[in-house]
């Protein structure tokens, strides 16, 4: 199964980095990297989102404190290296009638990283969004991905596409119940809530 | 979440270190190794051991600012 590695940081200089980043594509497949996926913020120019697919080769750790991936921070004159995420997908839920069209322009990305408790947290969470569903896709939620962290059972990443800018602010400010994990977004090392949208999927050359 | 690459060491484990009394990144780093080879995720534990004071500097993390944000 695809492992998927996230960080959401700041970038100091985001167009120099986006004009530079097609020299970093050549050395991703040496991680097994096979897509990128970069999200900007909608309210800090300089805050991304980045998710690295990966084909798995080996351990999580080996992957983590290879060169390219700091040379990918550093290319981007990231000096704080942020907490970085690496799990798998367990639930795909595709909300609207046409999901499987690409997100519209206007879909917002609302992703967050938080605890959900142990020992049953994410079975909670899985079940309460499949209870939630009709809610959800009522509220403008037309993607949710679910994915459980490799090195803490209950620790989840979770990105949700949601129609449009408006339908994302109501959905912050009054979440369903189903999206509790909101609230424990932004506590310690977990990064606050990001609101943002697609810049660009990136399939990296040679995988 | 891993916050040292360098040594794979994560969230949970540099939690448990602060929990049992770390206060500075020096501590941190003898107790787990978090930070101690390229240090350059040092700003992640300083702000793990600020959330868990009994008086945060900065109190609790804005989760959003501006219009995004939560009451």
């Amino acid at each position: 199964m695809s492992l998927v590695l996230a960080a959401d940081y700041r970038v100091p200089d985001f167009d120099h980095w986006w004009a530079t980043l097609t020299g970093d594509l050549p050395r991703l497949p040496s991680l097994g990297a096979h897509h990128i996926v970069v999200y900007r913020s909608l309210e800090d120019a300089s805050r991304i989102f980045v998710t690295i697919g990966v084909r798995e080769r080996g351990p999580v750790d080996a992957l983590l404190r290879s060169p390219v991936m700091f040379s990918w921070f550093d290319s981007a004159g990231v000096r704080e290296i942020p907490p970085m995420f690496a799990g798998q997908v367990v639930e795909k839920l595709d909300l609207a009638a046409d999901a499987a069209a690409p997100a519209a322009a206007s879909a917002v990305i609302v992703a967050a990283i938080a605890p959900v408790g142990r020992p049953e947290g994410l079975d909670r969470l899985r079940a309460s969004v499949h209870a939630a569903a009709a809610r959800l896709a009522a509220s403008g939620v037309r993607r949710f991905w679910i994915y459980r962290a490799l090195d803490d059972q209950a620790e989840v990443m979770i990105l949700q596409e949601i129609a449009t800018e408006r339908q994302a602010e109501q959905w912050i400010h009054h979440p369903d119940a189903a999206a509790a994990f909101m609230a424990e977004a932004g506590e310690g090392a977990y990064p606050p809530l990001f609101v943002g949208r697609l810049v660009r999927a990136i399939e990296v050359p040679g995988n | 979440m891993y916050i040292c690459l360098c040594l794979g060491v994560t969230t949970s484990t540099v939690q448990q270190v602060i929990d049992t009394g770390a206060r500075s990144t020096k501590q941190v780093a003898e107790a787990c190794g978090a930070g101690s080879v390229c240090g350059r995720c040092n700003h992640t534990i300083r702000t793990m051991i600020e959330a868990a004071a009994p008086d945060p500097p900065r109190g609790r993390p804005d989760r959003l600012r501006r219009r995004w944000g939560r009451g």
